[in-house]
């Protein structure tokens, strides 16, 4: 990693615009929703506060959160107001520290949710929020996501399995997984200069990834 | 003096017109090298590519989020990587193929070339139809901290 020497990332760290996670997050995260979020102190404290003219920047692990959140939202209904202390804790205690290992989450005796991975044990303080002891699979099948993508330091797009956004490629903007190549490029070339074009300036993309990027950044093709 | 090509503008007849172009001024252009292509190099090899190659400068593409992207910028140069940004035209007014590049680059590659070989701290370059304008690490520091 690069010595930061006062500037804001060091080389090989991400950094994401909010319009730009709701766009690896899609189909169903807002722009909005982030924004609330973060100022909601949901998220901690970004990268940079944005002001006119200037974007909020949010570090990968904000990303992962984001993505958490919603999950923990949509797939477990739970409430927005209980999820934040929730999702605080995890965040610094399991999610984000490669130490612990394989978690497996279980109730407490005092209807509170343990986190173990064999040699360590951590109790949530889950605020009165009460997790049914039947969601407990899905809450730690949706961690285990979270830490997989932290450990490999990349998340896939939704519905373009040959799109990925990872935080020491070109500082997190999406790609074409395997490549340094942004989405945003190859669409744009793409509209302008047709996909034949774009298979010929990068000979070692194929058509599928160059036409999952530009649908992805929503350029239909021109007709050859 | 070399510079390199980043893999979004490693096009071969552009990196061999550049090259021609850059002759005149002593500059080589060479495109990142085919080890490093479809193996998604990270941002933070880069500089250890450009010393691998011998290059003074990344030259690079940008289109879309400028003031975002100013921030990954800052840790190129912030890693001693100084790079060449050409901004792409507006799709329905200009045809940004290998003429247009060529044209971004040719009024100004002496220039760029005279500051890479007099400077002693990485510089940003950043090219488009208007002109070219030329950024200090400290003054991306300064922009991005205020």
């Amino acid at each position: 990693m690069s010595e930061r020497r006062g500037a804001l990332i060091a080389l090989g760290e991400g950094a994401y615009t909010v319009p730009e996670i709701a766009r690896i997050l899609q189909p169903n995260m807002t722009v909005d929703r982030i924004r609330y979020w973060l100022h909601k102190g949901l998220l901690g404290e970004p990268l940079r506060w944005g002001s006119a003219g200037r974007p909020h920047l949010l570090s990968f692990e904000q990303l992962l959160r984001v993505r958490t959140i919603q999950d923990l939202r949509e797939k477990l209904k739970f409430p927005l107001q209980k999820v934040t202390p929730v999702v605080e804790e995890l965040s610094d205690v399991v999610f984000f520290d490669k130490d612990w290992h394989e978690l497996r989450f279980f109730p407490t005796p005092k209807n509170e949710v343990g986190v173990s991975d064999g040699d360590r044990y951590y109790e949530v303080k889950t605020h009165q929020l009460m997790i049914p002891e039947a969601v407990l699979p899905e809450l730690e099948s949706i961690v285990r996501g979270a830490r997989r993508d932290w450990a490999r330091g990349e998340v896939g797009i939704q519905d373009y399995e040959r799109l990925v956004s990872n935080p020491r490629i070109v500082a997190g903007s999406p790609t074409i997984k395997g490549t340094r190549v942004e989405t945003s490029f190859v669409a744009y070339l793409v509209q302008a200069l047709g996909v034949e074009r774009v298979l010929e300036l990068y000979p070692h993309l194929d058509r599928d990834a160059v036409l999952q990027a530009a649908n992805f950044e929503g350029i239909e093709p021109p007709a050859a | 003096m070399i510079i390199l090509s980043d893999e979004d503008l490693i096009w071969t007849e552009l990196t061999n017109r550049l090259d021609e172009l850059g002759s005149q001024y002593g500059c080589s252009f060479v495109a990142l090298p085919i080890a490093n292509r479809g193996i998604a190099t990270p941002d933070d090899e880069l500089a250890r590519i450009c010393r691998q190659e011998g290059a003074a400068a990344l030259l690079t593409a940008n289109y879309k989020d400028f003031a975002a992207k100013l921030v990954y910028y800052q840790a190129l140069l912030s890693a001693g990587v100084s790079a060449i940004v050409l901004r792409q035209p507006n799709p329905r007014i200009d045809d940004p193929d290998i003429d247009y590049q060529l044209a971004l680059v040719e009024p100004h590659l002496q220039r760029i070339v005279r500051q890479l070989e007099r400077t002693g701290e990485p510089l940003l370059f950043i090219i488009n139809k208007s002109g070219l304008r030329i950024r200090r690490l400290q003054d991306l520091i300064d922009q991005l901290s205020t």
